[in-house]
């Protein structure tokens, strides 16, 4: 094999290499999670949220045209917000933009992501798949408040 | 005879630093998404 043409490959190795190692340090030791699939169950179908331990809560999000249930969520800061998301009509988007949260509502199927809110604030969601006419207004808020005040 | 020998001797000097730019632009755009990743964590 000519020289070059190994040093390349070694190169290109070597890139990779940092690539997944970047990818595990961000998974482990940053505990980056990928949204999860999770079988379907009449239980989503219901939008709501519910505590289930002291800074532990379930959000089950609906996205419909051109909304989503619920629409305000109240959760304190420093809480983990397991969120689980359906459509109950066409294909929507969730996207958190302060937030690595990018999910897909599609009907008949549930996704599910795990998000940390450490700062209080008001976190938007926005749908950001093409869904009709009333697109640009369908939005959610994720109101995180501070317990101490 | 002459060009035999700078056959032996070329060394694609351009292409190479045309590839380890590329290289370099891939891990630049790569590594800033995965520090917005990170921030948004």
């Amino acid at each position: 094999m000519d020289k070059i043409e190994l040093r390349v490959m070694k190169l290109t190795a070597g890139m990779l290499a940092i690539f997944l190692l970047a990818l595990l340090y961000a998974s482990y030791a940053r505990n980056v999670g990928m949204p999860a699939c999770v079988p379907y169950s009449g239980v989503f179908s219901k939008p709501h949220l519910q505590q289930i331990d002291s800074n532990t809560y379930e959000a089950f999000f609906v996205a419909k045209m051109w909304s989503f249930e619920p629409s305000d969520v109240y959760v304190p800061a420093g809480s983990d917000v397991d969120i689980y998301l359906t459509s109950s009509d066409v294909v929507h988007g969730f996207n958190i933009s302060e937030k690595a949260v990018n999910l897909m509502a599609v009907p008949g199927a549930i996704n599910k992501k795990t998000v940390h809110f450490e700062k209080a604030g008001i976190y938007k969601i926005v749908c950001h798949e093409y869904c009709g006419i009333g697109h640009h207004s369908m939005e959610g808020e994720i109101i995180v408040y501070d317990k101490t005040k | 005879m002459h060009n035999d020998q700078l056959q032996k001797e070329f060394k694609p000097k351009g292409a190479i630093a045309f590839f380890v730019l590329l290289l370099i632009l891939c891990a630049g755009l790569w590594f800033s998404l995965y520090y917005v990743m990170l921030q948004k964590q």
